[in-house]
């Protein structure tokens, strides 16, 4: 990034935060409920070196990345097939529409029921929600394919495999991309949700521990980590996608 | 491969929305043959192509491809105008395709593409990706990977239409130059006369939709041909007479030409 794009992406964090700070201390905020960025970030090294932020946030991200990585996988498989076949897609377009537009928290209770106590029903939770984002992406980007690449690789003597190959497969991989990279997002959030409503340890219960004790600093310290985890993770995976895919896919638009 | 089409008719939709798109077209292409076919656009010339290539089966009449003898594998290659090549793949991915399809290993075909693609002007191109290529740039290569591999008929779909003027005089030379050497049977669609003139050895006209033929010429130049033929009064004679037959000459109809 050069450097006037550094200074469009973080002027604003900045001067939300210095207002913030100088607020404070004029004491124009609460300082309890609202302490100042420099009690945080002492707040924040002293977990750091006990230990417990590293705790939780590896909790959080051995979650999330569990529930990913079931998911994301589904979701392709689901995707391609529903892309490939319409009585897939029939078939399975209800109860994807149905899950994709119910808030997912609300189904942990059956899963709970249906799985019994422990982690498992909240990485299939998290599952669940990237299994939506990838399946209804990859669809839609299979279908999006334009038949006329299709025809030209058949009048070529393209068979089954080789249209899968070097036809399906490469013409989805930008949507399939984007796709895994909301469905991190959505698992990442996922996870934190649901460690706020049931879970011994991650970021997400020591949001919810700290808010039952008005630890106002641990709570800022929590939630600035996760939304710091979002950030990162998104921009990884935006690098990762442009050094990948190397060809352009507006291509299409010609 | 010839070709022999009889009566061939072909309707989409059905009820209200049902269109005619051909209409008794009988013609046949020999083998070896440069048959170019020009109509108005809309007329139905893409869904001829498609016809001729078995893609679509016709409502009514039929379609005959009949191998020369001692041609096993008859291979019916279309050139489209869009969509053309996979942008996902580069240059030399793109035109090595048909031989990658065919069994063809990796180091074969691709010097054989490279050797085709610096003959059309696109060495050191052979690593980009279409959409960093010009229109005309990407044409060069569908139609390196047409005849790289080997058909024994070439249905061309208005491949230079979306050119400009001088990159197609460029291309239309190097396509004759190729095919003179060359020799398979070929079907060129155009709106173009003089394109269609220029590189055939017949010209097919068809009416607006439903497609007809309205007119059939032999075009005697000999070859190899240039584009200077262009300015033979033979060849405006026979301009003439095509744009008589599209209903498009200016009036009055210049027939003292004739």
């Amino acid at each position: 990034m050069t450097a006037s794009r550094w200074v469009a992406a973080l002027w604003l964090p900045a001067v939300l935060l210095v207002s913030w700070q100088v607020l404070a201390d004029q004491g124009v905020l609460n300082a309890v409920f609202f302490p100042p960025p420099a009690t945080l970030a002492a707040t924040a090294v002293e977990m750091l070196r006990e230990g417990e932020l590293q705790r939780h946030i590896l909790a959080t991200l051995r979650r999330a990345t569990e529930g990913f990585a079931v998911g994301v996988l589904a979701g392709m498989v689901a995707g391609l097939g529903m892309g490939a076949s319409p009585f897939v897609r029939r078939s399975l377009d209800p109860l994807i529409s149905a899950v994709w537009a119910s808030p997912k928290l609300s189904l942990l209770p059956m899963l709970i029921l249906l799985l019994g106590i422990g982690d498992t029903p909240r990485i299939v939770l998290i599952a669940l929600g990237c299994f939506i984002v990838v399946s209804l992406h990859l669809v839609d980007a299979v279908r999006g394919i334009h038949p006329a690449y299709v025809e030209l690789a058949r009048n070529y003597g393209a068979g089954r495999a080789a249209l899968l190959r070097r036809v399906y497969l490469p013409a989805v991989t930008p949507a399939a991309f984007t796709a895994v990279r909301l469905a991190f997002g959505r698992a990442l959030t996922l996870a934190i949700s649901v460690e706020l409503v049931s879970s011994p340890e991650g970021l997400g219960n020591l949001i919810f521990m700290a808010w039952q004790g008005l630890l106002t600093e641990r709570l800022y310290v929590a939630v600035g980590v996760a939304a710091g985890l979002g950030v990162f993770f998104h921009a990884t995976l935006r690098w990762l996608e442009r050094r990948l895919i190397t060809w352009r896919a507006d291509e299409k638009a010609r | 491969m010839r070709f022999e089409c009889s009566q061939l008719g072909l309707e989409f939709g059905k009820g209200a929305g049902r269109v005619q798109a051909l209409d008794g077209l009988s013609f046949d292409v020999k083998e070896g043959e440069f048959l170019a076919v020009v109509g108005p656009s809309g007329c139905g010339k893409t869904t001829l192509l498609r016809t001729l290539a078995g893609l679509l089966p016709p409502t009514t009449g039929e379609v005959r491809r009949i191998p020369a003898p001692g041609e096993e594998s008859p291979r019916t290659l279309i050139v489209f105008q869009e969509h053309g090549l996979f942008p996902w793949m580069t240059v030399l991915d793109n035109a090595a395709f048909g031989l990658e399809m065919q069994g063809v290993a990796k180091d074969e075909r691709y010097a054989r593409a490279r050797q085709l693609l610096q003959r059309f002007g696109l060495a050191g191109r052979e690593e980009a990706y279409p959409g960093q290529l010009s229109a005309g740039m990407k044409q060069r290569v569908a139609v390196v990977r047409s005849f790289i591999s080997r058909p024994t008929a070439l249905l061309m779909d208005e491949p230079f239409g979306a050119l400009d003027y001088q990159t197609r005089l460029r291309l239309q030379q190097e396509l004759l130059d190729l095919w003179e050497q060359e020799r398979h049977t070929v079907v060129f669609v155009t709106h173009d006369i003089e394109e269609a003139i220029l590189l055939s050895d017949r010209v097919l006209v068809l009416s607006a939709q439903p497609a007809r033929a309205v007119g059939l010429h032999r075009v005697d130049f000999p070859r190899p041909r240039h584009a200077a033929l262009t300015a033979d009064p033979e060849f405006a004679r026979l301009r003439v007479r095509i744009l008589d037959e599209l209903h498009v000459t200016p009036h009055p109809a210049p027939h003292a030409l004739r």
